[in-house]
C-alpha cells in the first residue's frame, strides 16, 4: 500500500482535495461521523456512491424500537442528527411497551423514507465545513511509522488522491454485496445500487480479519393491489412523542403524519408451498454462504426452525407520503421470484398483491470488530476509523450510533484528546460498541435491551441525563440545548423536592381516591412521594390530593415519577454501576508483557495478549479471562503503580 | 488500598481433613455484623462482637451449631488489613460445613482463590516483593478449584444443574421476548404463565439446593448397605471402614445373624453402614430366606450401596442372578458403587477371572473403586468417595470400564479421585525465582505451593455453590413476588437475571449469551 508521499511521485498523480477527515460512505453511520467532525471544527469530506441515494433506509421503513429506540435518543442527547430529522419525517409513532416498565418502554416510528434523504442531505449541504463528493473510494493511503501506521488519505476509483490524516470507513452492505434472489446472483449493493468493490481487498491487504454476513429483506409492493381492509389495523398512538429533546415539550411539533399499519398471518398453504419448495432456497442449497442474524429469519427459516407454528405474522406498513410501496415485515425471504409471487396467493389481503420491488438476500463483507480500540479506531493504524455494518453490525440506529462516535473520535485523536468511550453504564452506545470490540460477533449484531446490564438506568426518557452533559463538554451539543437541558434538570429537582415535603393527610377525599385507585386507605398522613410507590397509583391518579401541583410538561412529569417510583430498584443499579466502574476506571497500560505475568492462565496471556483489552474491566468480558485471572492482573496492576517512578519492572 | 473490597469473606483457614480444631476466618466491613448475627456469648461478661476490642477472646455458641473461642483483630492490626473475626471450632466435616454455610447465609461471600493474602497485599500488609508470591498463590489456588468443580461437574453435577437451570433460562428467556419482541402490550394470560414458569422454577431450583445441601445426610446419617455374594470380603470391608476409624458411636449386632448394622462418623459425617450376608444365594432355607428379605429391605432403605465383587468369579448362572438384581436396583434409582475386592490378588489373575474385565462388559458405567485389606490408600479413597457422595450426593469415581482399561497405570492416577481432599499443584511453581525476601514471601510461596493457604477446596467449592444457589432461589422467589404484586416485567427481569447470574459461577455459563440462545432458539422472532 501507498503512503501519500509515494503516491504523489507515480506518473499522472493528481491531488484532488485535503481535509482533515475524509468519511467514506453516507450511509447512517457516515452522515453522523460527518456532521460530527464537522460541527467540532474540522474539514471533512463525505464520499458517497451516488448522492441521489444517501442516507437510504433499504430495509424496514421504520426508526427507533426496542433499544433502538432509546439509542436513538442517546444519539440526539450527544448532539446527534438522526432523532431530530426523524421527527420531521415521522409517519406513525408507536411507544412500544408501554405498560411493560420504563426500562424497556421503547419509541419506534415509520418514515417517510425519500423525506429523510431529502433532509438528511439538506442537513449535510448545510454544514459549512462540510464538501460531499459523488465517487467510489478504492484504496488508501498509509504510510509506515515506527511501530505504528498512519492513515494519510484516500484513492478514488478515478485514481484522484484525497489527502487527510483522519479516515472513517462506512462502506454499510455495499461492501463487495451480493444480491441472491432464487438461483440469482449478481454482484450489487441494496436497491440496485453498485458495490463497493475495491475497498475489500485493501482491508485484506492491510492484514484485517474479514467474514461474509449475510441479511436480507421483504418485497414492496403497491398499495392499491393489497386488501388491508381485511387485515387488523395497527393504529398510531393517540399522543406522538419526538425522539429529539429538542423537540420535546414543544407544542409546535408534530408528527409529519399518523398513518396505520396493517396485521395479517401466514397460513397452512405458506407453510406446505415454502416446504415443498425448500430446495429452491439459496439459504438451503448452498448458495449463500453468509452467517445470517438469528433474530431476522427469512420466512422459510421460521417454517423449517418452528415446524410447529401453524402461522407467522406479518406487518404492513408505509414506507412513505410520496409512494404507494408497502413493507411486508415477516416476508424476508431470497426465495426465487416464483415462488414469492406464489407465496402471496396463500396470505389473507395479499392474494393479489403487485410486486414492486422483490425480495432479496444480500451478502457483504465485514471485519471482526476484535481488532478495535473502544475508540472504534484500528488498533495499530493511526487516524483510521471504522463504523456500521463493516464491523459486524445491523441497523440503522446501531450504525448510526458507531458513526457518530467514530466521527468524535476521529477529531479527538487529531486534538489528541482522551478519546470518548460511553461505558456500558452510560448507554446503549457503550453496550453496542464494548460488544462488538471486546466480545466480537458470530452474526449480524442488533442491540438488544436484555444486553444491557444496568437496563433500568438506560431509560428513553433519561438519555440527556445520562448523556447530554457528554456532549456539551465535548462541544457538540448547541449551547440552546444545553440551556434547556439545565432548565429540565431544574423543573425535574424542584418536583422530586416538592413531592418528597409534600404530605397527604387522611381524608373523605384521599381515601375515596384511593379506593377508586383500588388502593387502600391511608391509616397516617403519608408523603406523596411514598404515595406514588404503591404499583396500583400513578402521578396521574393522585392529582385530585394535589391541589398546588404545578403544570409540568410531559417529559418532566415522566422522569418524576419514574425516579421516585422506581428509586429501590434504581438505587440498587446505581450500587452495581460503582461496582462495575471500580475496574472500568483500571486502566492497563499499553505496554504490559502479559507473557510474564506470573499466576495468569495460558489462555489469558493469550487473550490478553491479542486483544489489548483498555481497562481491568474490559479484560474482565473476554471470554477465556476468568475471575481469577483479573484478581491476578488486580495484584499486578498495584505492583506496577507502587513501583515508581518509572514503569519499569525489574525480574 | 483497593477499595473495591467491599464484601466480607469467607473461608477455613486451617488445613482440611480431621483434627481436632478448625478455625473460620472472616475478613471485612461486615466480619463484626455477621459475627453479631450468629454469635451467642456463654456468659454477659463477654461483649457484643462487633463491640470488642482487638485481640479479645470470647466463648459461646455460633449458630447453634457448636461451641467456639471467637477471636478478633480490629483493622488495621489484622492479616488481611481489616477487620477479622476467627472462629475455632471442633474439627469435624459437619461442623465446618455448617458454620461456613450460616456465615454464606449471613451475608459473606466465599473467599476467592488466595483473596485474603491478596487483600493483605492491596492494604499494605506486605511489601512489593510479596506480590508475586501472591499472584502465584491466586493462580495455583484457582487451578485446584477449577480441578475440584471439573472433578464434580464430571460427576453429573453439572447436568443436574444445568437441568434445573434450565427453567428458569426458560422463564427469562419468555419475559425477554416479550420486552424485546412483542409488539402488543403486556396481556393477563402473559402473567399467569411466567408466573407458573417461575413457580416450576424455584421448584426445580429448591430441589438442586436440597440435593446440594444434604442436609437430611447431614443431619441423620447415610445409609450405606454392604452387598455381595458371600466370601467376596465384605466383612473386611465393614471392619476396616469401622475398625480403623476411632470414631464409633455403636455397634449393634443384626437382629438377625444376617445383617449387621454399625454407626460411625467419617470426617464428621454420619454414616449407618449395613452389612448384608447370603444376598446372592438363591436358597430354599427359611433362615436364609429372611435374611434374604432383610437385606432387600436393607437395600431399599440404602442412600447408597457398596457392592462388593472380588474374585473367584460366580459360576454363571449366578452371576446372572446378581447382575439382573445390580439392574433392578439401578432401574429404582439406587445409587451404587461397585467395590472391586481382594485387588491385590487382581493383577496376577487370567483375563477370564478378572472381576474388572468382568464388571466393564456388563456394568460399563457403574462407578467403580478397586480395595484391598492391604492396600493402606484404598481404605482413603473409598472414605474420600463416601464424603464426596455425602456433600455433592454424586459419585465421583472411575467407572468399571476406565479400571478395566487402565491395569497398568501409575499410582498417581489410580489415585485421582483423590484430589477432592489433598491433591497437590505439580511442583516446581516458584521454583526457578529466588527468595530473598522477607519470612511472609516465603511462606506464602510455600502455601502457593502446597495451593491450599489452609483452605479445604471441597468444602469451600460446595459451601460456594451452596451459597449460589440458596441465593439464586431466594432471588427468583422475589421476582415471582413482584409478579404477583403487578410490578413491571423489567424489575421483574432483574431478579432473574441476578439468579442466573448467581448460578452462572458453578456453569460458567456467559448470562447474557445463554439467555439470546435461548430466545432464539425458543420463539420465533423477526420480521
Amino acid at each position: 500500500m501507498l503512503s501519500f508521499e509515494e503516491a504523489q511521485k507515480q506518473p499522472h498523480a493528481f491531488v484532488a482535495g485535503e481535509a482533515d477527515i475524509i468519511v467514506v460512505g453516507a450511509g447512517h453511520a457516515g452522515c453522523e461521523a460527518a456532521l460530527a467532525a464537522a460541527r467540532l471544527g474540522r474539514r471533512v469530506i463525505l464520499f458517497t456512491m451516488t448522492l441521489d441515494s444517501l442516507a437510504n433506509l433499504p430495509c424496514n421503513p421504520n426508526i427507533g424500537g426496542t433499544a433502538k429506540g432509546q439509542i436513538v435518543r442517546e444519539i440526539d442527547a450527544l448532539g446527534g442528527e438522526m432523532g431530530r430529522l426523524a421527527d420531521q419525517h415521522m409517519i406513525q409513532f408507536r411507544m412500544l411497551n408501554a405498560t411493560k416498565g420504563p426500562a424497556v418502554m421503547s419509541p419506534r416510528a415509520q418514515i417517510n423514507r425519500t423525506g429523510y434523504q431529502r433532509g438528511m442531505k439538506r442537513v449535510l449541504e448545510s454544514e459549512p465545513l462540510l464538501t460531499l463528493i459523488q465517487q467510489e473510494v478504492t484504496g488508501l493511503l498509509i504510510a509506515d511509522g515506527n511501530d505504528k501506521r498512519i492513515v494519510e488519505g484516500v484513492v478514488t476509483a478515478t485514481g484522484s488522491l484525497f489527502k487527510a490524516p483522519g479516515v472513517i470507513l462506512c462502506p454499510g452492505t455495499f461492501l463487495d454485496g451480493r444480491v441472491i434472489i432464487g438461483d440469482s446472483v449478481r454482484s450489487s449493493g441494496p436497491d440496485q445500487l453498485a458495490p463497493s468493490c475495491g475497498l475489500g481487498d485493501v482491508l485484506t491487504e492491510l492484514g484485517l480479519p474479514t467474514r461474509r454476513f449475510k441479511t436480507g429483506t421483504p418485497g414492496r409492493f403497491h398499495r392499491r393491489s393489497v386488501a388491508v381492509e381485511q387485515m387488523e389495523m395497527q393504529p398510531a398512538d393517540g399522543e406522538a412523542r419526538p425522539f429529539s429533546f429538542e423537540h420535546e415539550d414543544d407544542p409546535a411539533w408534530k408528527p409529519a403524519a399518523d398513518l396505520a399499519c396493517y396485521i395479517t398471518w401466514t397460513t397452512e398453504r405458506t407453510k406446505k408451498l415454502l416446504s415443498d419448495n425448500i430446495d429452491r432456497s439459496p439459504l438451503y442449497s448452498g448458495v449463500i454462504e453468509g452467517i445470517g442474524p438469528r433474530y431476522c429469519p427469512s420466512i422459510e427459516d421460521k417454517i423449517v426452525k418452528f415446524p410447529e407454528h401453524t402461522r407467522h405474522h406479518v406487518f404492513i406498513e408505509p414506507t412513505g407520503l410520496d409512494t404507494q410501496e408497502m413493507y411486508a415485515s415477516g416476508l424476508s425471504t431470497s426465495m426465487p421470484e416464483e415462488i414469492q409471487r406464489a407465496m402471496l396467493e396463500t396470505i389473507p389481503g395479499m392474494e393479489k398483491a403487485e410486486i414492486m420491488r422483490p425480495a432479496y438476500a444480500i451478502e457483504y463483507l465485514c471485519v471482526d470488530p476484535t481488532i478495535l480500540e473502544l475508540s472504534l479506531e484500528v488498533k495499530g493504524i493511526e487516524g483510521l476509523f471504522l463504523a456500521g455494518q463493516i464491523n459486524g453490525s445491523s441497523g440503522y440506529e446501531e450504525a448510526a450510533a458507531q458513526g457518530l462516535i467514530a466521527g468524535i473520535n476521529a477529531v479527538r485523536r487529531q486534538q489528541a484528546l482522551e478519546p470518548l468511550v460511553i461505558d456500558r453504564s452510560e448507554g446503549y452506545i457503550g453496550v453496542l460498541i464494548d460488544d462488538l470490540v471486546t466480545k466480537g460477533t458470530n452474526e449480524p449484531y442488533r442491540l438488544m435491551t436484555s444486553r444491557a446490564e444496568y437496563r433500568l438506568l438506560l431509560r428513553q426518557d433519561n438519555a440527556d441525563t445520562r448523556l447530554s452533559p457528554i456532549g456539551h463538554e465535548i462541544g457538540l451539543l448547541p449551547e440552546e440545548r444545553w440551556q434547556a437541558y439545565l432548565r429540565k434538570q431544574q423543573a425535574i429537582d424542584r418536583e422530586m423536592n416538592r413531592l418528597s415535603e409534600l404530605r397527604v393527610r387522611k381524608s373523605e377525599l384521599s381515601d375515596a381516591v384511593l379506593t377508586a385507585a383500588g388502593s387502600t386507605p391511608l391509616k397516617v398522613t403519608t408523603r406523596m412521594h411514598d404515595l406514588l410507590k404503591r404499583p396500583e397509583l400513578s402521578y396521574a391518579l393522585l392529582a385530585p390530593l394535589d391541589p398546588e401541583r404545578p403544570d409540568l410538561p410531559v417529559s418532566v412529569r415522566e422522569s418524576v415519577e419514574i425516579q421516585i417510583r422506581y428509586e429501590g430498584y434504581i438505587k440498587l443499579e446505581n450500587d452495581r454501576v460503582a461496582r462495575f466502574r471500580k475496574l472500568e476506571s483500571k486502566r492497563l497500560p499499553k505496554e504490559i508483557d502479559y507473557a510474564r505475568i506470573k499466576g495468569l492462565r495460558l489462555e489469558a496471556r493469550q487473550k490478553l495478549s491479542d486483544r489489548r483489552p483498555e481497562s481491568v474491566g474490559q479484560a474482565s468480558r473476554i471470554s477465556g479471562v476468568s475471575p481469577a485471572d483479573i484478581q491476578v492482573l488486580l495484584v499486578y496492576m498495584e505492583q506496577w503503580n507502587r513501583q515508581e517512578p518509572g514503569p519499569c519492572r525489574t525480574e | 488500598m483497593y477499595s473495591a473490597d467491599m464484601e466480607t469473606i469467607a473461608a477455613f483457614s486451617t488445613p482440611p481433613g480431621e483434627s481436632g480444631l478448625a478455625v473460620l476466618r472472616i475478613s471485612g466491613q461486615q466480619a463484626g455484623a455477621i459475627a453479631d448475627q450468629l454469635f451467642v456469648p456463654s456468659s454477659p461478661r463477654f461483649p457484643r462482637p462487633s463491640e470488642m476490642e482487638g485481640y479479645t477472646l470470647a466463648h459461646g455458641i455460633w449458630g447453634g451449631i457448636d461451641e467456639v473461642v471467637l477471636a478478633c483483630f480490629r483493622a488495621p492490626h489484622s492479616y488481611t488489613g481489616e477487620d477479622v473475626y476467627e472462629v475455632s471450632c471442633h474439627g469435624g466435616q459437619a461442623v465446618r460445613q455448617a458454620i461456613l454455610d450460616s456465615v454464606f447465609a449471613a451475608g459473606a461471600s466465599p473467599a476467592g482463590p488466595g483473596e485474603f493474602s491478596r487483600r493483605a497485599f492491596f492494604n499494605g500488609k506486605m511489601d512489593l516483593a510479596a506480590a508475586e508470591a501472591v499472584m502465584d498463590m491466586i493462580g495455583a489456588q484457582a487451578e485446584k478449584q477449577a480441578q475440584v468443580a471439573f472433578q464434580q461437574l464430571m460427576g453429573g453435577v453439572s447436568r443436574m444443574i444445568h437441568e434445573r437451570t434450565d427453567h428458569l433460562y426458560g422463564a427469562l428467556a419468555r419475559l425477554e421476548m416479550l420486552m424485546d419482541w412483542d409488539e402488543e402490550e403486556e396481556r393477563p394470560e402473559d402473567r399467569q404463565q411466567l408466573l407458573s414458569e417461575l413457580e416450576e422454577s424455584e421448584n426445580a431450583l429448591r430441589k438442586l439446593a436440597d440435593s446440594f445441601a444434604s442436609g437430611r445426610v447431614i443431619r441423620e446419617g447415610l445409609a450405606v448397605v454392604i452387598a455381595g455374594s458371600p466370601n467376596v470380603g465384605k466383612s473386611s470391608l465393614l471392619n476396616a471402614l469401622s475398625g480403623r476409624d476411632r470414631a464409633i458411636v455403636s455397634s449393634i449386632p443384626g437382629t438377625t445373624r444376617d445383617t449387621v448394622e454399625i454407626d460411625l462418623t467419617l470426617d464428621g459425617y454420619l454414616i449407618h453402614l449395613t452389612d448384608t450376608a447370603g444376598l446372592a444365594i438363591d436358597s430354599p432355607d427359611p433362615i436364609e430366606q429372611e435374611g434374604i428379605a432383610r437385606a432387600e429391605s436393607a437395600l431399599g432403605g440404602a442412600d447408597l450401596i457398596l457392592w462388593v465383587l472380588s474374585p473367584p468369579l460366580l459360576p454363571i448362572h449366578e452371576r446372572r442372578l446378581e447382575e439382573d438384581r445390580i439392574s433392578r436396583l439401578l432401574a429404582e434409582g439406587k445409587k451404587i458403587l461397585l467395590v472391586l475386592g481382594k485387588d491385590d490378588i487382581r493383577l496376577t489373575l487370567p483375563p477370564e477371572e478378572d472381576p474388572a474385565l468382568y464388571a466393564s462388559e456388563r456394568f460399563p458405567d457403574l462407578p467403580t473403586i478397586t480395595w484391598s485389606e492391604r492396600f493402606e490408600e484404598d481404605l482413603g479413597r473409598l472414605k474420600d468417595t463416601l464424603i464426596g457422595f455425602i456433600q455433592n450426593g454424586t459419585l465421583i469415581s472411575r467407572t468399571a470400564a476406565q479400571i478395566a482399561g487402565r491395569q497398568a497405570a501409575d499410582p498417581a492416577e489410580l489415585t485421582g479421585g483423590d484430589g477432592v481432599q489433598s491433591g497437590s499443584v505439580s511442583e516446581g511453581k516458584g521454583e526457578s525465582r529466588s527468595i530473598r525476601n522477607a519470612d511472609a514471601v516465603a511462606s506464602l510461596r510455600e502455601a502457593a505451593r502446597r495451593d491450599d493457604e489452609g483452605q479445604s477446596h471441597a468444602v469451600l467449592t460446595h459451601a460456594r455453590h451452596k451459597a449460589c444457589i440458596d441465593r439464586a432461589v431466594e432471588l427468583v422467589n422475589r421476582a415471582r413476588g413482584d409478579l404477583l404484586s403487578g410490578f413491571s416485567y423489567d424489575l421483574v427481569a432483574i431478579s432473574l437475571k441476578e439468579a442466573l447470574t448467581e448460578l452462572s459461577a458453578i456453569t460458567g455459563d456467559d448470562v447474557s449469551e445463554t439467555l439470546i440462545t435461548k430466545i432464539f432458539s425458543r420463539f420465533c422472532i423477526g420480521k
